[in-house]
């Protein structure tokens, strides 16, 4: 049986995307049949025609531009770490987790680059996420950026699957809408990095004016970059962008704000999750076998409707899953 | 040529696309790492093409750039500590000449970046440098890779051996004023798999003048991992011996030092994700593509760090040092300026799969020495802490003394 369906908090799936297709422009079809086929494509792995991505965006936009910068989340939900593209573990996540709208999501970022998908990967949630809005909640990854994109993949797969930049353009803009944080039942701070020394409070999250590019320093870089570390107190970070922050600032945090947790990814780790500072913060990574080289498992953070935490571990999909094989190329070495 | 002979040889297109892609970016200089990627597919793409994939310069991931520079400033390191070792000389030996032997060579540029004075350390001695590659690969470098190298005042060279098969003399003469650069440059073809007794004619032969009285060093850059197991043993074994037993009634003194940059699986899942893939690559696997069944490669049988420097020691090496490439790059062996360049360069958000990685792979440096003038230098070159010319640190390297 389905938790979600027999939650009293969450209003039934259909209804939402019902309420916003009327108010949709139309352009790539608006109807949630052609909603529905266009999920049911990106399931399969094939990507949408560059029209349908631009109204897909456009209601999109719709959606997320009156998400707050700390977006309330009810429990239960399943919360999943970094994805990076790589469709067919996806897939896997959702056999694992259950199929959305059967249950609640939360994505903490970083949808995109690296892996050999990530143009199908982030559609495919932003589908989701225009046909039950109040099913899944996606946050700002700091891949989820013009700059970084270009470096790390997910440009270079736009240009050579569409043949123009357009694609990319549509989805970067729409990155600039995606909430930065997410609360679950006030007790639980999603964010994909962590901690900033310029704040303090979840108000002061806020009130950041999110809808731009990732920028180089300061709350909202910081929230997409930091990471904890075993110190007192604050570090430079080795990534060249935000902070390490200590068990003693998560402490404070957590207080001042009354929270019992920060959920967070950003980090690989090959476990799939680390708790740390007893257990006052969390790392959840989603993306098995990152970069199809690293060897890792990865997991989901299951909550239920009291906050009782379960960890799903699952592995990269197997070979079968995928289908055809098709001509990736592999993995770099040092050879 | 068969697929899996193929399929090697090709990686020296990756490593020469993953430096040129540094060099781009600035992490090193290399005059002429772009010359000698002409031809290889990917390189100097801006962006992706219709056939675009991931192996071409411009779409390089910077885990990769980072890490490869780091092989090449620990492989440089090596290399310059060798050379600028103080030795006690063979009376016979007054110019205090050195030679450097890199096997499997491919599309190396390291004779170049010393010969036209981009990298420091040899200035008082003569030193006779030998590339070694399959044949098929040396007859490249000789007739086209280094024609485009040609730098402007030089003019290239080459002399092909017929007595030792593909092989040539080569040299770039100044054009203009005086070249007071004695060195000697010589292309060796030669199937690493076949018996090393014959690598060891060819370079004797006085076309090309080896001379195993001389200081050597041997240079192999993920080359080793490529090898069958048991002629990889046996190629370690005659470099150590340095073709003593060949030549029995010539006794003379010999100093040999031994360089390796090569992939280690660990045994854990990563490594095993490294085999997988490169099977797929057709380089490793229990099978060759026409079923034939495949000898295990040194990089399946020698997995850890200590495996290798045990291995160095079992081949005749009398003292070896190594670490993982983590610990190269965090303590010492690759320099703070070179570390802070890198970071300049660009920003690498992928930190915890850089270290991943890194500890993949590892530097080891073994020597071999008869008669006692050697003996020290031997020692000091394998040594750790302050005194460590490749800049091994204490507690975080290996050394091992057979």
């Amino acid at each position: 049986m389905s938790l979600a369906a027999s939650s009293p908090a969450n209003a039934s799936p259909a209804t939402p995307a019902n309420n916003h297709t009327t108010s949709s422009s139309g352009g790539g079809g608006g109807s949630v049949t052609s909603l529905d086929s266009q999920i049911e494509r990106l399931k399969r792995c094939e990507y949408l025609r560059e029209n349908e991505v631009k109204a897909l965006c456009l209601r999109a936009r719709e959606i997320l531009v009156d998400e707050g910068n700390v977006q309330r989340v009810d429990a239960p939900v399943t919360i999943c770490g970094d994805i990076h593209g790589q469709f067919y573990d996806l897939v896997e996540l959702f056999k694992v987790g259950g199929e959305c709208p059967d249950k609640n999501y939360l994505f903490l970022g970083d949808f995109v680059d690296r892996g050999y998908y990530s143009v199908e990967t982030f559609l495919l949630l932003l589908a989701l996420k225009v046909r039950y809005p109040d099913r899944i909640t996606l946050i700002r990854g700091n891949h989820e950026s013009r700059q970084i994109t270009q470096v790390y993949g997910f440009y270079d797969e736009c240009l050579r699957k569409y043949g123009s930049v357009n694609v990319w353009r549509y989805c970067t803009e729409i990155f600039d809408y995606l909430s930065l944080s997410a609360i679950i039942e006030d007790k639980i701070f999603t964010v994909h990095g962590g901690l900033s020394p310029s704040i303090n409070t979840l108000d002061q999250i806020r009130v950041i004016d999110r809808k731009q590019e990732v920028p180089h320093d300061g709350a909202m870089c910081d929230l997409m970059w930091s990471d904890p570390e075993e110190i007192d107190g604050w570090g430079l970070s080795p990534r060249g962008a935000g902070y390490l922050f200590g068990g003693d600032v998560v402490a404070m945090f957590n207080e001042r704000n009354d929270l019992d947790l920060i959920a967070r990814a950003h980090q690989l780790v090959m476990e799939g999750y680390r708790s740390m500072f007893d257990d006052a913060l969390v790392t959840v990574w989603s993306a098995p076998n990152y970069c199809y080289r690293c060897g890792n498992v990865a997991s989901i953070l299951e909550l239920d409707e009291n906050l009782g935490k379960s960890f799903k571990i699952f592995d990269a999909a197997p070979n079968e899953a995928r289908g055809i094989p098709v001509k990736n190329p592999p993995p770099d070495y040092f050879l | 040529m068969a697929h899996s002979d193929r399929a090697v040889i090709s990686t020296a297109d990756d490593a020469v696309l993953a430096k040129l892609s540094c060099v781009e970016k600035g992490y090193y200089q290399d005059a002429f790492i772009h010359s000698m990627a002409k031809g290889v597919k990917g390189a100097n793409r801006k962006s992706y093409g219709s056939a675009g994939g991931r192996n071409s310069s411009s779409s390089m991931e910077p885990i990769i750039r980072k890490g490869t520079h780091a092989r090449v400033c620990a492989v440089d390191k090596a290399i310059s500590a060798f050379l600028s070792l103080q030795l006690e000389e063979d009376t016979s030996n007054a110019k205090g000449r050195r030679q450097v032997v890199i096997l499997g060579a491919g599309r190396d540029t390291t004779y170049l970046r010393y010969r036209f004075g981009y990298q420091k350390g040899f200035e008082e001695n003569q030193v006779d440098w030998f590339e070694v590659d399959h044949p098929f690969v040396i007859e490249q470098k000789a007739h086209t890779w280094l024609c485009n190298c040609d730098p402007a005042g030089y003019k290239y060279n080459s002399e092909m051996n017929v007595a030792t098969g593909v092989s040539y003399r080569a040299s770039f003469s100044s054009q203009g004023a005086s070249d007071a650069n004695d060195s000697t440059y010589h292309l060796i073809g030669h199937d690493l798999r076949s018996p090393p007794s014959s690598l060891f004619e060819k370079l004797s032969d006085p076309f090309h003048g080896y001379d195993r009285s001389i200081p050597t060093i041997f240079v192999m850059e993920c080359v080793i991992m490529y090898l069958p197991d048991e002629a990889s043993r046996n190629l370690l074994r005659y470099l150590a011996d340095n073709g003593a037993e060949a030549d029995q009634k010539n006794q003379v003194d010999s100093f040999v030092t031994i360089a390796m940059y090569d992939p280690i699986p660990n045994n854990d899942r990563f490594g095993q994700v490294m085999l997988n893939n490169l099977q797929k690559r057709g380089i490793t696997g229990q099978t060759h593509e026409d079923g034939e069944r495949r000898e295990q490669l040194s990089l399946e049988r020698t997995p850890t760090l200590s495996d290798h420097l045990a291995k160095l020691n079992k081949c005749g090496f009398d003292i070896a040092v190594g670490c993982h490439m983590m610990d190269a790059y965090d303590y010492g062996i690759v320099s703070i300026d070179d570390r802070r360049r890198a970071a300049r360069c660009e920003m690498l958000d992928e930190l915890e799969e850089f270290v991943l990685l890194m500890r993949h792979y590892c530097l080891c440096v073994g020597v071999h020495s008869t008669g006692d003038r050697y003996k020290a230098a031997a020692a000091t070159l394998c040594s750790d802490g302050k005194d460590s010319p490749i800049g091994f640190q204490e507690g975080s390297c290996t050394i091992v003394h057979s």
